[in-house]
């Protein structure tokens, strides 16, 4: 494995990438510091608002958009493959970038809750359960997103196809489980299975119920993210050279 | 087949999915649920199934249509191919505009279309909804032409699809919510025309409410103001291709023009409406030994001491299960408490109404009792045989007993020759040693020196008492009581303190404060005489737009220093408390809120140093905003 090729491309991803970075710790650690400062809303609707919807449900579309698309726009994608370098490794830089750009936010976000609100209205450590939910969903968001948006060849498309997973696990999540038999792979998967399945069990924190589905959403998640990664890795390699 | 027939083809087939994406969202989404609440619940509408999504998405809507059906045409060397085709770029861009704004009207008036429709079918809904999908309709598709005209304007000049989606959104958040924030900009704002404010701004009219909103003259500008920049945004597009004009942007300064307006937004809505005035100390009140949650209904104070009507509540509660008890509280002890232990309980009074205009009267001099004269509970409509009317009485309550003893005297104020309203409430007010009430067309005076057994000494007929109005609603003057003896200061503070409706009005130093649902107005007492108290009009300050949106409903005003404190009755955004600078009363203007996202206040009263006492579910002691 070629270390400094590797450095290059994380001083790269960072080079592009930081201004999105910056962009959404300062939007979201303001707006939050605004809303709780004011007191428009309950902290907990607050919190809620901008570490879940915003932090979880749009920052990952808005970070997809950047991620490869350009690259195959500005047609730098061909060179970034013809490094002497496996396909996979730089799909995982382009991925542990994006993750960067949905968690750190989100939880800057957390952290500036904390200080202004912590034990005002609702305990840090429920504020603190919001934060992590909400950065799990976005990573599990990100990465259904970018998997199926990864070979689209402008930053529209991506974001359309970030849009349309945002607005189906929004459709899904709608969907009354309780109404299919329990225990079923069926179940287990429109329950745990959507990227947005612990926005549910968040609100009752902290009851046992909480930590219980937290887990198993978790346990669900990772099989699938396992296998959407891969997926990628091999749709990423078979990408034409060429933007025709 | 002409060139614009063929075009307009083409213009068809590429948008005809976004026109069947829009009616399977704003239509076949809503469309089960409202069959479904048909079959189990005819009788029953719900408008918002198919307006609040025309309302919440119908813009976003309307600049996908305008993206999709631009920015395909502009990429690369397009633009060079449709410049050298005999159909000319004006066309081009005309045809292009009129087939996506023809879909994004068609998408987004269908579905309140319907809901008249459906009005019909059910034959349950009053005027109000009817007038609502009608302001939909003729409010909201001018400002869904606009934000289609400007991001068809922005995609003409960017020609990126994904940057033009940024920049339009910024836009539409500045069409939607910038007019909202500036009261000079209020009538282009939407949700102002939507709101029931055009109607209240229109006052009684023998007119309909649709023909109220179409001949006022907010009305009249929004459309033309809408229109008029939409065409311009129209003829800039067509310059932007003739022309070749291109607006090249970073992708950071797009993210970063994005994030300022949402900030920007934010930040004014939270001035208008969010806390600027700190909290100097919360005092909780904890729930009762039965888990119940307590509130302050009523405050009387006089320096840091007075007395508390709380009521206790459930979580949902409903209004005839609460109860209510009284409890002192002096701020300067170093171990207050206020709670369900320090309160005497009075909820067990059999038909005792709501006290919401009961004013309870306490004073320093006898700080172990209150005084009250309650109105009783109004005889149910399900009644065959209704009560019968209570007697009016003056109810002495002890601060420092068991709850058994709440009650220590109670005095009958009724004249049997009259028959006294039981469900109106009785204005009280405490003047050195004599309690004054205003009673059946009677004032009567009760000697309270023995704080145990009030007497009445005196009952003097009134013919003609209270608020005189100018036919522009505006305050007149205040017409006196018949005290004969007293001068005229202090016969006008007690006709003051017994006028009806004076909890929204407020005086101090000649200057009286009134508060409406629009703001407030200063009043300047010009002339006192010995029936008659006249007030100039001196000023006025209106909430922000955004402050009447969320629902300005005043309860209580008092003059406390340099400011006039405002109780706003509502919950939820808006709600909480307005401080107004009065230094310069002809030129009132606000410059304090303070919030209360979680309670509803319903009481307040001045401390000293400045601050104000309000009480919620809690007591908060706010300090006065910054001078």
């Amino acid at each position: 494995m070629n270390i400094k090729i590797i450095k290059a491309l994380v001083w790269k991803e960072w080079h592009e990438q930081r201004g999105r970075l910056a962009f959404g710790c300062v939007l979201l650690m303001s707006l939050m510091a605004i809303g709780l400062k004011s007191r428009l809303l309950p902290d907990e609707v607050t919190i809620y608002f901008i570490s879940t919807f915003l932090g979880s449900f749009l920052l990952p579309v808005f970070v997809v958009l950047g991620l490869i698309a350009p690259e195959r726009e500005d047609r730098s994608l061909d060179t970034l493959l013809a490094q002497p370098l496996a396909t996979g490794t730089l799909l995982g830089i382009k991925l542990a970038t994006g993750l960067v750009l949905c968690i750190a936010p989100v939880l800057g976000a957390t952290l500036v809750a904390c200080v202004m609100a912590g034990a005002r209205e609702i305990t840090v450590a429920y504020i603190q359960h919001i934060g992590l939910g909400s950065a799990a969903m976005a990573s599990v968001l990100l990465i259904w997103s970018l998997s199926l948006s990864c070979r689209q060849i402008s930053e529209a498309r991506a974001g359309a196809v970030g849009l349309v997973v945002l607005g189906i696990c929004l459709l899904v999540f709608g969907f009354n489980v309780e109404k299919i038999e329990a225990h079923t792979v069926l179940y287990w998967g429109l329950r745990y299975g959507n990227p947005l399945a612990p926005i549910r069990s968040m609100s009752t924190y902290p009851s046992q119920q909480a930590l219980d589905h937290f887990s198993a959403y978790i346990l669900v998640q990772i099989p699938i993210l396992v296998g959407l990664s891969i997926w990628t890795a091999w749709r990423f390699k078979t990408l034409p050279r060429t933007n025709k | 087949m002409t060139e614009s027939t063929a075009l307009l083809k083409k213009e068809w087939w590429e948008l005809r999915w976004f026109l069947l994406a829009g009616l399977a969202f704003f239509i076949g989404l809503p469309l089960p649920i409202v069959i479904n609440n048909l079959r189990h619940h005819p009788s029953v509408m719900q408008a918002e199934l198919f307006e609040g999504p025309v309302l919440a998405f119908g813009g976003l809507y309307a600049f996908l249509v305008a993206i999709g059906g631009l920015c395909h045409d502009l990429k690369g060397n397009t633009l060079d191919f449709w410049s050298s085709r005999p159909i000319g770029l004006k066309r081009f861009c005309l045809v292009k505009y009129l087939t996506g704004l023809s879909i994004v009207l068609c998408v987004c008036s269908l579905p309140l279309f319907l809901n008249f429709l459906l009005y019909q079918l059910t034959n349950a809904t009053g005027q109000l909804y009817r007038m609502h999908s009608f302001n939909m309709l003729s409010c909201h598709s001018f400002t869904l032409i606009l934000i289609f005209s400007v991001t068809f304007l922005i995609g003409a000049l960017v020609r990126h699809a994904a940057r033009t989606a940024l920049l339009s959104l910024c836009a539409g958040l500045i069409v939607y919510f910038l007019p909202s924030l500036f009261s000079s900009l209020e009538s282009l704002s939407v949700f102002y025309h939507l709101s029931e404010g055009v109607l209240a701004e229109a006052g009684p009219s023998r007119y309909s409410a649709s023909a109220v909103l179409f001949l006022s003259q907010a009305y009249k500008q929004f459309v033309l103001v809408m229109l008029t920049l939409s065409l311009a945004c129209l003829v800039l597009s067509w310059l932007a291709l003739e022309r070749n004009w291109r607006l090249t942007m970073n992708k950071q300064l797009i993210s970063w023009s994005l994030g300022l307006v949402m900030l920007l937004l934010a930040g004014s809505s939270a001035f208008q409406l969010g806390s600027n005035m700190n909290c100097a100390r919360q005092i909780s009140i904890p729930p009762t030994q039965q888990g119940m949650q307590q509130g302050v209904f009523r405050i009387v104070a006089s320096q840091d001491a007075g007395a508390l009507l709380l009521y206790d509540f459930m979580p949902n509660w409903i209004s005839a299960h609460v109860n209510y008890s009284i409890c002192p509280f002096d701020l300067g002890a170093p171990d207050l408490v206020i709670g369900p232990a320090y309160a005497t309980h009075l909820g067990d009074w059999p038909g005792i109404h709501s006290p919401e205009d009961d004013k309870l009267v306490w004073s320093p001099q006898h700080p172990s009792r209150a005084y009250l004269i309650p109105r009783h509970k109004r005889p149910d409509a399900a009644d065959t045989e209704p009560a019968p009317i209570p007697d009016l009485e003056l109810w002495t309550l002890a601060l420092d007993a068991a709850d058994a003893n709440a009650i220590c005297h109670k005095l009958k104020l009724n004249d049997p020759s009259i028959e006294s309203n039981p469900n109106r409430a009785t204005p009280v007010h405490l003047h050195g040693a004599t309690l004054y009430a205003y009673a059946d067309q009677r004032l009567l005076c009760i000697d309270v020196s023995d704080s145990d057994k009030p007497t009445v000494t005196q009952t003097i007929p009134v013919k003609r008492f209270g608020i005189n109005l100018n036919r522009d609603r505006t305050y007149k003057g205040l017409r006196t009581l018949p005290l004969p003896d007293m001068s005229d200061g202090e016969r006008f503070d007690i006709s003051f303190g017994l006028a009806p409706g004076n909890d929204k009005l407020a005086y101090a130093n000649d200057l009286l404060v009134a508060a409406t649902r629009q703001g407030i107005t200063t009043y300047r007492m010009v002339d006192m005489d010995k029936e008659f108290v006249r007030f100039e009009r001196l000023g006025h300050a209106r909430v922000s737009s955004l402050q009447r949106l969320a629902g300005f409903y005043p309860r209580q005003v008092i003059i406390h220093g340099d400011f006039a404190y405002v109780l706003n009755f509502e919950t939820g955004i808006g709600g909480g408390m307005l401080a107004f600078d009065i230094r310069r009363p002809e030129r009132p203007r606000q410059v304090g809120h303070y919030a209360a996202p979680k309670e509803r206040f319903f009481a307040m009263a001045p401390l000293p140093n400045g601050k104000i006492l309000v009480g919620g579910h809690s007591l908060h002691i706010v300090n006065p905003p910054r001078q």
